[in-house]
């Protein structure tokens, strides 16, 4: 039995695996001894034993299935196309595949319409619904056709076989007969596509005006808006897909492209780079420039983004605390009471400067509080104190101090 | 080696060129001029200075470097990207793609050709239209000078070829992954 969230868990955990499978088996079937080859490949690190066990395990989940009465082995045909989704390797579908579902489009619309005037709800959602998904399969297709003519025409343009052009654009002509030209000729304005999509948007339309005008059947008004909509837009997905896949088979057709070496490797990178992202075959093809005066400058927004990416991951070391020390002043100084200071400086009549005074009186006290006590007192008005004409220093608590002393007013005239 | 500062007449306007990632070319003809003639003494200076001047056969100088900043990165990708779309556009069109890279002049319309073709990869470069591209590679390839402004269009010039090289470089790489994956 499949179960969806064993296979999903093997694709993520076997992917190289998988992926390389996928490819061959477009050419042929491979025994359980490739398989364990690829793992071997991709998985060095695992014992045979272990490899044994883990293509096994692919067997168990039918990712892999044994072809009838032999012991050859292919992929799930439903794991090989979603891979084949993944990887964008679309096989050419054929103009069939449209054709039918425009048919069966086609046979809805008049069953829409008959439900329609039966007034039968259920029918009409249901019918709504099929077609809606008829158009999804048709924009499905368009879409899918078009990765795999892109495929075809990197694989012709990166040919470097010595085949002739014949040989070589064999595939790219067989693509552009078989495919592009009927598509056209469908998709061509007196085409039947036009005529059943022009038919259809018609009936959408009065059904929609008609719900409007009588205001029955109001909540299926929106589904139906939504179906008009899909179909013009699979109208212009088809047309731009086509336009797309014939400019680029154009030139393979016409025998006009230039193979040159240049060429031929520029549509290989090109095609690499498209499937497989910019990183990591773009590493190896930019040339590096000198930009000194960048490494100076301020950073561009990639470049702060890119560090608050790293930010991200920053772990703060644990900043370790220096031990408190204890700066409590021993019990035996006491800080002055400024009321205290400021009497005692008035009774003694201090003469000489201020900051000698508070130095030798209060030799004990931490500078701060120094400082503090000469500031309070420099402005207080009862002692009236003025800055004195020369700086004198002096020593305190082994700070050294310059400064234009505070002397009482009149000291320096005694 | 004796260095005669004063034969070295451009030193200033050469070395501040090439520190910015310029590639000087025949194009620049004063300044090319003077490296040709004194390449050796332009070298040994350079050298000394930490940088490694190089010489391309076909006809420009530039300042080799290991690390180049994240946003050079981006440009230089950009630059790699435009050029190999457009050997892509001309083979397509039926001309050599290595004598029109260099002769033809590059339109708007090129541009926006080429964008048309690769868009997907142009998005990811944050590249969404043909003026995008005109602005962060035209106007970039002229001042790092792989390409000569002319009128409003633009030509590539003789620098272009260090993308060329990688991209025929690369092809052994490809090679062996690919025989790797079978």
């Amino acid at each position: 039995m499949l179960s969806a969230r064993k296979i999903l868990k093997c694709l993520d955990e076997y992917w190289p695996v998988l992926e390389a499978l996928a490819r061959r088996s477009q050419l042929q079937s491979f025994s359980f001894q490739d398989v364990q080859a690829l793992f071997q490949r991709n998985f060095a690190q695992l014992s045979s034993e272990q490899i044994f066990r883990e293509a096994q395990k692919l067997l168990q989940h039918e990712i892999l299935i044994p072809q009838a009465k032999s012991s050859q082995l292919e992929l799930n045909r439903s794991v090989l196309e979603f891979i084949q989704f993944l990887t964008q390797e679309h096989g050419l579908g054929t103009v069939g595949d449209i054709q039918s579902r425009i048919d069966e489009l086609d046979r809805l619309k008049a069953r829409l319409a008959t439900a329609a005037k039966q007034k039968d709800v259920a029918e009409m959602r249901r019918f709504i619904r099929l077609m809606d998904e008829r158009v999804r399969e048709v924009v499905k297709h368009f879409r899918k056709n078009e990765t795999a003519i892109m495929h075809l025409v990197e694989k012709a343009k990166a040919d470097d076989s010595q085949l002739s052009l014949q040989r070589r654009y064999a595939a790219v002509m067989e693509a552009f007969d078989e495919y592009i030209e009927p598509v056209l000729q469908m998709i061509d304005i007196a085409g039947p596509f036009q005529k059943s999509i022009y038919a259809l948007e018609l009936t959408l339309s009065e059904l929609i005006q008609w719900i409007e005008d009588t205001g029955f059947l109001t909540q299926d008004k929106e589904p139906l808006i939504q179906l008009r909509t899909r179909l013009l837009d699979m109208n212009q997905i088809g047309r731009e897909s086509l336009t797309r896949s014939t400019d680029v088979l154009m030139p393979l057709r016409e025998e006009i492209r230039k193979n040159t070496l240049i060429s031929r490797n520029a549509s290989l990178v090109l095609a690499t780079l498209r499937k497989r992202g910019l990183e990591p075959l773009m590493e190896q093809l930019v040339a590096k420039f000198s930009s000194d005066h960048q490494k100076f400058s301020l950073g561009s927004a990639n470049q702060i983004t890119s560090y608050m990416a790293e930010l991200v991951d920053y772990q703060d070391e644990n900043y370790q605390l220096p031990e408190s020390v204890d700066q409590s002043l021993p019990d035996n100084i006491r800080v002055p009471d400024l009321q205290d200071v400021l009497k005692t400086a008035k009774q003694q009549k201090a003469n000489t400067d201020l900051s000698l005074w508070l130095a030798q009186s209060y030799p004990q006290l931490p500078v701060d509080e120094l400082l503090f006590l000469y500031q309070e007192l420099s402005r207080a008005p009862v002692l009236n104190l003025h800055h004195q004409e020369q700086s004198s220093s002096l020593e305190v608590n082994g700070y050294r101090l310059t400064l234009h002393p505070f002397v009482p007013t009149g000291a320096d005239r005694n | 080696m004796q260095l005669e500062l004063e034969l070295l007449t451009h030193l200033a306007e050469i070395h501040k060129k090439l520190t910015t990632g310029y590639h000087i070319s025949e194009q620049d003809f004063a300044l090319w001029q003077e490296l040709d003639a004194q390449e050796e003494a332009y070298s040994a200076l350079f050298s000394a200075l930490g940088n490694q001047l190089k010489r391309d056969s076909r006809g420009y100088f530039y300042f080799d470097v290991d690390d180049a900043t994240v946003n050079m990165g981006k440009i230089s990708r950009l630059f790699a990207l435009t050029t190999y779309a457009l050997v892509e556009y001309f083979s397509d069109q039926g001309q050599d793609p290595l004598r029109a890279l260099f002769d033809t002049e590059i339109t708007h319309e090129i541009l926006s050709s080429i964008l048309q073709q690769q868009y997907h990869l142009f998005e990811q470069l944050e590249v969404y239209s043909a003026t995008d591209l005109k602005r962060e590679v035209a106007n970039r390839m002229l001042r790092f000078g792989f390409a000569k402004a002319q009128g409003d269009n633009f030509k590539l010039l003789a620098p272009v070829y260090r993308y060329l090289d990688a991209l025929m470089a690369v092809d052994q790489l490809s090679e062996i992954e690919e025989s790797a994956d079978v």
